[in-house]
């Protein structure tokens, strides 16, 4: 069996655990992360995308508010280029009541979040989406987050520091030698490989499926699983993210991003054997829309593009007695102290944007224990693509409709505009005067080009389009990739890289895009759909030939046999 | 003006009845809103390629019968295989006149395969005129298989996919052993005015290409391309119909000039076949007195008792004796579905008359697969318009005697599923076309 050998070993590519890696390989150690499927593709990839104010918790969690309104700077900040400074509203309907606005104004001024209390009149001024028959309003510094962009800038920078990313490959062991943990065993989901990676330090940063890897070391931990439900909506609504001036409830928050804009949140407890089950059901449309429309009542007639589910990894903390209660704060876990395992630390709880935070605290924990002392770097050293010093040119709306220029370039603005939006400074890689061809764009709606599909599989280890989708939103505009997304598989089979298989990538995009727009297929989304279908079946025959069909009893029985292998590792 | 016949839709039911209407001598007029499926499509005639669970067909015509017996709702099953030919023979015939000759199997009423971009075979009835078509036995051995099949793209262009059609037909069982190649060649695109072939949609590529590109094409394909059996390239040649007589295509000549036996395949869209389809439709319909109305949308229909009166478009009222609805489904929005309660499945409806439908859906996600390209359809698609036994349609239960439905509006089918869209479109126009021409017969004899 293949070995290999490292100081760290991260579990999960979400932004927890790309936090992590970058941390890591900053501070000088040698690691590896291991993630089983693509970075970004758990819970990381299936949220709402705010980058919270911390104003939400204010009232109830005042310590999480704190956190959150530390990162929402840091991440401003470090991130220029995944967040957008689109403020937020809190807006109080005549249902709420003005009560609540005092305990949270006053909870605000605690945490330290800056408040503009508004008229009605100004709020609508401000952002004429929002119910106009609201009582109050309240600005705070809420902002917009990218999520797929952060995780794959911190694999970026932890990369160039000479970290290295096993994705497709999960952890199915820990390797454990006189109590203490020396490493994982890994099996690589292409190739079948198994193999081991030793090392000194293992960190646990699978969210909410921490207790699976605990479990290999007979410890356990009381996860609160917590699926929240989301629509996308067709386009974007509101420049301001739009809360509900209230206690945190269902489907009160309306928040724009990029092209589009996202109401959620629902909140379900569901058990452990239900986190790999995201379809959403009609109930949770049915509620996200009566709330969602109380906040912005052109959402009603608004087209939906798709649904998704996440499952927040939350933890119970015994508070003593039965008295339980719920942190959404960060949870960390040197197990060298808390269970005498030496060797393994869980990262787990928290949110999108304090990943950062949690990364400090495990990687603290790991340094400490492999006495290195370098300080942490990561709240001041800008991400990769986030060095461009004017913030407006670079991610306002109006950089990405009137273009951001690269310097003496005659390209068109969306091109250049769009390019620089998600990559920065990175842009500059594959964005170029002379390379005729790779300026094609290939992605209209999200003006993907040639160019930039291509340096995702170079430099950001893209292998299949979902990964394209999450590193360069190809495929996620109105349209869902009817053509766009053949057309990258046919970049894709060009690339003669032998560890894609085009055209199986293809399908699977399809029907991963396809679960999204079922539960909402109704008006031009239906339109859209039969329009992908003669497209994608009757024009180009992507479901196969005669003959030649791909079986389709052998892919559910394999997709049964791996599903046991997870619950039985 | 009022008109014996009002067609609504000019997509390809549409202006299928249309000129068989005008042929009979009728007043038509066909009222069309925007885009129609033609766009998109191959170029291609499809009549039925697959029944369900049983695979490929190869008598399309058999097969209808056989599928009349199990699937009464389908609109082939009131037609017949019979019926079916007749129209498809028609039609030739008509597009014949209008400068478009389609290609068939060698053996009478058998279908033969498309090949597709991605490098799918798919059974079809019609081809675009090609020299050699697919026949149905070539692909069922490696015996009877091309030994080495080339795709051929213009460097650059992003609607054609030759490296994964390449991966992609090399698959096929009859395929196995023979060699599949992928080349790209530059052209310097004569009439581009300087724009690249990557910036261009099929139609602009085949405007962009003047004399000097074939002439590069010809020459690099000829030195570069031995002992090809077959060279696929991308349908972006001839956007026009010719008037012209046999071997003046730009694609004849190529072939011509090569020695090479070449196919052109449909692009991603829009689709220079289904575009050149579209043309040779509309002229034939114009030249044999037809009356198009373009850029009209129907709004509401006017019914009195058991016959339709007038249908509205914008200000105008249209006055006809007898109707055609050949709206097209979704897409073309000759169905429309909207969520009006949360807690209810969607509500489809057909916007003009509110005719009854078949295939409704009990819940939202009864309305569709959960994979996208299951091999049992979506039954979105097999939503549409229910027939009587008359053949007519109904309001509430309510019949109505003068309107008559054609294509993808009609319910009961599956048409990408089965390979059928094209087939159903023209059967079921040309049908409709006839039951009018016959009431009017009956009522000017009385
Ligand atoms: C509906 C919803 C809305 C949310 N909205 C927001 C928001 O607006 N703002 C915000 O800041 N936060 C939000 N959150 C919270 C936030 O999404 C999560 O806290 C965060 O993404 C967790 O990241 P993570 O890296 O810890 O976990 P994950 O992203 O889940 O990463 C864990 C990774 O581990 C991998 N893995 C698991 N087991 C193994 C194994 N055995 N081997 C290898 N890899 C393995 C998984 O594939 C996964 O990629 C929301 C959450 C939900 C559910």
């Amino acid at each position: 069996m293949r070995r290999l050998e490292t100081d760290v070993v991260i579990i999960g590519g979400g932004a927890t655990g790309a936090g992590v890696f970058r941390d890591c390989c900053l501070r000088g150690m040698r690691t590896i992360l291991v993630e089983r499927g693509d970075i970004a593709s758990g819970t990381t990839g299936r949220n709402h995308g705010l980058l919270h104010s911390g104003a939400r918790y204010a009232v109830t969690d005042s310590h999480s508010a704190a956190e959150c309104i530390r990162e929402n700077r840091t991440l401003k900040h470090i991130a220029g280029h995944c967040i957008e400074r689109t403020d937020g509203l809190f807006i109080s309907l005549p249902e709420d009541g003005l009560e609540y606005q005092k305990d949270f104004l006053d909870g605000c001024k605690r945490a330290g979040i800056e408040t503009e209390v508004l008229t009605p009149e100004q709020a609508l001024i401000l952002e004429p989406s929002i119910n106009p028959s609201l009582i109050g309003a309240v600005r705070i510094p809420d902002g917009t987050i990218d999520p797929f962009r952060i995780t794959s800038s911190n694999i970026l920078d932890g990369r160039e520091q000479g970290g290295t990313l096993l994705s497709d490959t999960k952890v199915t062991g820990l390797i454990i030698h006189m109590g203490h943990v020396r490493g994982v065993n890994c099996i690589d989901q292409r190739t079948g490989e198994h193999f081991e990676i030793r090392s000194r330090q293992v960190i646990n940063a699978t969210g909410a499926w921490c207790h699976e890897v605990m479990e290999y070391a007979d410890l356990s931990v009381d996860m609160y699983h917590s699926r929240g439900a989301l629509l996308i909506l067709g386009h974007r609504m509101n420049n301001m993210v739009i809360n509900r001036c209230r206690r945190p409830g269902d489907s009160d928050i309306l928040v724009p991003g990029d092209t589009v804009s996202v109401i959620g949140t629902t909140s379900t407890h569901v058990s452990r054997d239900e986190l790999e089950t995201m379809e959403v059901t009609d109930d949770e449309v049915r509620v996200l829309l009566k709330e969602g429309s109380k906040l912005a009542p052109s959402m009603a007639s608004t087209r939906i593009l798709r649904a998704y589910a996440g499952v927040r990894p939350l933890v119970s903390l015994s508070s003593g007695g039965s008295d339980r209660t719920i942190s959404r704060g960060l949870v960390a876990l040197d197990h060298a102290e808390t269970d005498a395992l030496p060797g393994l630390i869980t990262i787990t709880g928290g949110k999108l944007m304090t990943y950062r935070l949690m990364a400090e605290v495990a990687t603290d924990m790991a340094a400490k224990h492999l006495d290195i002392s370098t300080p942490c770097t990561t709240a001041s050293r800008p991400l990769p693509g986030a060095l461009l010093s004017d913030d407006d040119k670079r991610t306002g709306k109006k950089a990405q409709v009137g273009g951001y220029s690269l310097a003496d370039s005659s390209l068109p603005k969306s091109v250049a505009g769009s390019a620089v939006y998600r990559h920065g400074e990175r842009a500059k890689d594959f964005v170029k005067e002379d390379s005729k061809w790779n300026n094609a764009v290939v992605c209209e709606c999200e003006v993907v080009t040639r160019g930039e599909i291509l340096y995702a599989v170079d430099k950001l280890n893209a292998r299949s389009l979902s990964d394209l989708r999450r590193r360069t939103r190809v495929g996620m505009g109105p349209c869902q990739g009817e053509m766009c997304a053949c057309r990258t598989a046919g970049l894709l089979a060009e690339t003669r890289n032998n560890q894609i298989e085009a055209l199986d990538t293809l399908r699977d995009f399809i029907d991963e895009r396809w679960k999204g727009v079922r539960p909402v297929l109704w008006g031009d989304g239906l339109r859209e759909a039969e329009f992908s279908y003669w497209v994608q079946e009757g024009l180009l025959g992507l479901g196969g030939s005669e003959g030649n069909k791909p079986d389709e009893t052998t892919k559910e029985k394999t997709s049964l046999e791996k599903s046991e292998v997870e619950a039985n590792p | 003006m009022k008109h014996d016949c009002l067609v609504i839709g000019g997509g390809l039911a549409g202006l299928t009845a249309g000129i068989r209407c005008a042929e009979a001598g009728l007043k038509v007029a066909v009222i069309s809103a925007g885009e129609c499926a033609l766009t998109f499509a191959s170029g291609s005639l499809d009549v039925l390629g697959r029944v369900p669970g049983q695979g490929a067909v190869r008598r399309p015509f058999e097969a209808i019968d056989t599928l009349a017996a199990e699937r009464p709702e389908h609109p082939y099953s009131r037609l017949g295989g019979e019926a079916v030919a007749q129209a498809m023979g028609w039609f030739h015939g008509q597009m014949a006149e209008a400068g478009l000759a389609l290609g068939r199997a060698e053996e009478q009423g058998e279908n033969q395969w498309r090949m597709t971009a991605a490098g799918a075979l798919r059974p079809t009835y019609y081809s675009q005129p090609a020299v050699q078509p697919l026949g149905w036995e070539m692909f069922q051995s490696p015996d009877m298989a091309p030994k080495k099949i080339v795709f051929v793209n213009i460097t650059g262009f992003l609607d054609f996919m030759p490296e994964l059609a390449a991966r992609n037909l090399k698959q096929h069982p009859s395929l196995k052993e023979a060699t599949v190649e992928h080349m790209n060649i530059t052209l310097p695109l004569e009439h581009g005015h300087g724009a690249t072939a990557d910036t261009m949609r099929a139609p602009q590529l085949a405007y962009a290409m003047g004399n000097k590109d074939m002439d590069i094409l010809s020459r690099v394909m000829a030195e570069r391309i031995q002992q090809a059996d077959l060279v696929v390239l991308p349908a972006c040649f001839d956007p026009d119909l010719g008037s012209e007589e046999q071997g003046s295509t730009r694609l004849q000549q190529l072939r011509m000039r090569t020695g090479l036996n070449i196919i052109d395949v449909a692009a991603l869209p829009p689709s220079v076949h289904g575009l050149r389809m579209h043309q040779a439709l509309r002229n034939r319909f114009r030249a044999l007195g037809g009356f198009l109305v373009p850029g009209t949308q129907a709004g509401h229909g006017m019914v009195k008792g058991n016959r339709v009166i007038s249908v509205s478009t914008g200000e105008d009222l249209l006055f006809a004796d007898h109707f055609i609805l050949a709206s097209g489904s979704f897409f073309s929005r000759g169905l429309d579905s909207k969520k009006h309660e949360p807690s209810q499945p969607c509500e489809v409806k057909e916007p003009v008359f509110g005719l009854d439908l078949y295939g409704l859906p009990e819940n939202n996600l009864d309305f569709s697969s959960r994979r996208f390209l299951a091999a049992e359809g979506q039954s979105f698609t097999r939503c549409g318009v229910a027939l009587n036994e008359q053949g007519n349609p109904s309001m509430n239960g309510l019949a109505l005697k003068n309107l008559h439905v054609a294509g993808a509006v009609l319910g009961g089918y599956d048409p990408v599923q089965e390979c059928s869209g094209g087939g159903v479109a023209i059967s079921t126009g040309w049908e409709a076309a006839q039951q009018v021409i016959n009431q009017v017969k009956k009522e000017s004899a009385q």
